[in-house]
């Protein structure tokens, strides 16, 4: 017998925002991230048998979804094809060649602390993630969403964990410059 | 240490201690210099509004029951 239990019953209420906020930093259209949440819960259902419990109930799900996704975009790419990549990573190099700040990347105050709490703030930083590569959006998703360990975001992504430092590092330097600009102070 | 490295040990700080040597480094740095403040204080309010995204969206009561129909239709 596993130690942990399913309790599919409860799935919904106990999973369904988490999954929902994850599959939305990976897909903009809310009604394909909701399809994906079903998916993932029916997937689940149908797979019960398979459980052991080595992964909390939780993780369980969330490694159901991350493969709901990546079938989701293997599937759009067949239908895109010949396939055009999304995911060009415009390199983003705030640091002259000193690694001192350029003069116009130097990082503005932003108005006031507080604004964090406000809807707008969100709605500019949901934006703003829309505009990072798949694998910073992966990053992202599991760490804060989901809320894995670093080091396990790391088994996840098969990257070392200074693989994972040089790519937050990096998509961090991109989000706070998106949000400087597109966020009216 | 310049700006690039002081960066990037102020986002690893924010989530795991550093070793003694790297945090005095950025200590050292983030007296000295203004930007690399900002942007400390910045990655820090980043990553508190990350970390509020997994409830910001929630499941209308619509979308609920429709899934609670395709779990039933599927058990």
């Amino acid at each position: 017998m596993p130690d942990t239990q399913l309790n599919p019953t409860s799935w919904i209420e106990n999973y369904g925002d988490m999954l929902l906020n994850y599959a939305l930093v990976r897909v903009p259209e809310r009604d394909i991230a909701k399809d994906l949440v079903q998916d993932t819960f029916v997937t689940a259902l149908r797979t019960k048998e398979q459980y052991r419990g080595e992964l909390s109930e939780k993780n369980w799900l969330f490694l159901i979804l991350r493969s709901r996704i990546l079938d989701y975009f293997k599937k759009k790419k067949e239908l895109l094809a010949p396939s055009f990549s999304n995911d060009e990573d415009v390199e983003y190099d705030p640091f002259d060649e000193n690694g001192f700040w350029i003069k116009d990347s130097r990082p503005q105050e932003w108005s006031t602390d507080e604004a964090i709490n406000q809807s707008e703030f969100q709605t500019v930083l949901k934006k703003c993630m829309d505009n990072l590569n798949k694998q910073h959006k992966d990053v992202f998703a599991m760490k804060y969403i989901e809320g894995l360990e670093t080091e396990d975001v790391c088994k996840e992504l098969s990257i070392s964990s200074s693989n994972y430092w040089v790519l937050v590092h990096r998509a961090k330097l991109k989000l706070r410059k998106c949000l400087e600009v597109n966020w009216i102070n | 240490m310049n700006c690039k490295k002081a960066t990037a040990l102020s986002v690893k700080s924010a989530e795991e201690k550093l070793n003694r040597s790297d945090r005095f480094k950025l200590a050292f740095h983030l007296f000295i210099c203004s930007y690399c403040r900002i942007f400390d204080k910045q990655n820090k309010l980043i990553n508190a509004a990350l970390r509020r995204r997994s409830d910001y969206n929630t499941l209308t009561a619509e979308e609920k029951e429709s899934l609670r129909i395709a779990l039933k239709n599927s058990d």
